[in-house]
């Protein structure tokens, strides 16, 4: 049996999307009305129907996160994206639980986890994001 | 109290492990190795604690058995399957192979969220070396076994079981009503057993020492140890192992997890994850198994213990978990859909300095009506942790300004 959500996971690693392109020709392959694919892509969260930025960084504000401050490291990061302009470059989520509870606050950057952020760690690593440096 | 290393111990000796349990297992009977299992009295270690034993016999002598292997972890304060799956990964996978066996279940499906990047290709790379004992399993049971990867996408309602079944199957991950149970009717119709991560690393030990020795460890209700998660407002978070009533609950925070950071004082507990009552902190001096944890009103649930100290805001504790079934329920029974929908609005309103006296109330209904209405374990427990805060900080709730 071959499983859609690894094909559809697979689309989102190497095209940062599913395009309408990709959704008939899947839903073709998979025998899915294509409403029901899209219906099926939006519920998962990490599944995205428009392009996304180079970067997506994912903030848990889970209980754990939460009470170590995850919401001012939200609005730290918000605030260095808006004071750079680098809206195009990253896109900002919320996220819940990340699974990295006893490290919090946790982000991750296209998947690598970042832990214990503080609002210097945070902009330090952003920084190195948007030279080049990290990538 | 100290840290029981039963599992820990196995996981760090796994280097270029050998399958040792699994080629034990391979020469005896079906019948005789659950017999072993029924004797370990081991309980699921995902939240539910069912009886493993009794879940496998419900598929005995069935044909056609599908084994899923439930790695979707993503209950808030839990994260001892991806310690597990990083740091010992030949040892899940025994289990996986063991389990397999005694279910007779040739179409194995592990399912890994897809935030845990190591853990999946660390997993990827081990069925890659373990290709030898493959080849030795389908010699023995002259049949092939069909092993595949599935990648969660960030949907936490897929860790009910019968939302991962129509998560593999390519389905909108909603729940299925129940019954038919999954090992009735799972995945593709076949009987199937969904088993978490914990649950199946157990198995190897309970082929390796027996059952009845198994049942030696841990209290008299709770067999073995349960690995448990600790964060919040501790010295020293991280996943420590448990062995079932050799200590307090307040002994796990305070021996094994450092204490309260900073010099503050412990507010409260949250012994299971978010789906579990809380426990103040008068309340913790209780032994630390299943049982305890019942009479307590709460429950061990996944493990995770997460611990506040006197600054947190239990107001936004509440919120934060109202806010998370809201966003995380599935949408498709309408009790689910509505009554988090309802508890959140009515805790912002709080928030918002714009609460009454009758909305405690109010709450505490929509969270009954959604425990006893709703089709799936999200639903069943949204409403605990909330209810408990409101019952519990009858203090704290005086602040809250209602009118």
């Amino acid at each position: 049996m071959e499983i859609l959500l690894n094909e559809l996971n697979e689309i989102q690693e190497t095209e940062g999307y599913i395009s309408e392109k990709e959704m008939l020709r899947v839903s073709k392959k998979y025998d899915i009305p294509k409403a029901e694919l899209y219906g099926i892509i939006t519920f998962y969260s990490r599944l995205y129907t428009e392009p996304t930025p180079k970067y997506i960084i994912r903030i848990c504000k889970s209980v754990s996160c939460g009470m170590n401050g995850s919401k001012r490291i939200i609005k730290t990061i918000e605030e260095y994206i808006g004071k750079n302009k680098l809206e195009n470059e990253f896109l900002v989520e919320e996220v819940e639980c990340l699974g990295h509870c006893g490290e919090g606050p946790v982000i991750s950057i296209n998947d690598k986890i970042y832990d214990k952020m503080t609002d210097e760690k945070v902009e330090n690593i952003l920084k190195n994001y948007k030279e080049g440096e990290l990538k | 109290m100290k840290e029981r290393k039963y599992i820990k111990e196995l996981l760090e000796n796994s280097e270029n492990y050998e399958y040792k349990n699994f080629k034990k297992a391979l020469s005896k009977k079906r019948g005789e190795l659950l017999e072993e299992i029924k004797k370990s009295n081991l309980r699921g270690r995902g939240g539910a604690g069912f009886p493993t034993a009794k879940k496998w016999e419900f598929v005995e002598n069935k044909e056609n058995v599908v084994l899923i292997c439930n790695g979707d972890e993503g209950e808030p304060g839990t994260f001892k399957d991806r310690y597990i799956l990083e740091n010992g990964i030949s040892i899940f996978l025994e289990g996986v192979l063991i389990s397999s066996y005694i279910l007779n279940a040739k179409d194995i499906y592990i399912y890994i969220r897809g935030e845990y990047i190591e853990a999946i290709e660390k997993l990827e790379k081990e069925i890659i070396r373990a290709n030898e004992i493959f080849k030795m399993y389908e010699k023995k049971i002259e049949d092939s076994i069909n092993i595949k990867i599935v990648k969660g996408a960030g949907a936490y309602v897929c860790g009910d079981e019968t939302s991962l079944i129509n998560s593999i199957e390519g389905k909108r991950p909603i729940s299925r009503i129940k019954p038919p149970y999954p090992a009735e009717k799972g995945l593709n119709e076949k009987p199937t057993i969904v088993n978490n991560i914990e649950t199946l690393t157990n198995i190897p030990l309970i082929i390796r020492d027996g059952g009845e020795e198994y049942s030696k460890i841990g209290s008299n209700k709770s067999k073995g140890t349960k690995l448990i998660s600790i964060s919040g407002k501790v010295n020293n978070p991280g996943v420590y192992e448990v062995e079932f009533g050799s200590g307090t609950l307040k002994e796990v925070i305070f021996d094994l997890a450092g204490g309260i950071r900073d010099d503050k004082k412990l507010k409260f507990v949250i012994p299971g994850g978010i789906s579990t009552k809380i426990l103040k902190k008068n309340e913790i001096d209780i032994s630390f198994d299943y049982e305890s944890l019942e009479k307590a009103g709460s429950s061990i649930g996944s493990g995770a213990i997460i611990v506040g100290d006197e600054s947190v805001d239990i107001l936004g504790v509440a919120k934060n978990a109202s806010d998370f079934y809201k966003s995380e329920t599935c949408g498709t029974c309408f009790p689910c859909k509505e009554g988090n929908r309802q508890v959140d609005y009515l805790l912002q309103k709080i928030i918002d300095g714009k609460g009454k006296e009758e909305y405690l109330k109010l709450i505490s209904e929509v969270s009954k009506v959604t425990r006893l209405t709703a089709r799936c374990g999200l639903g069943q427990t949204a409403g605990t942790l909330v209810t408990s805060i409101i019952e519990k900080f009858g203090d704290e709730v005086k602040e809250w300004k209602l009118k």
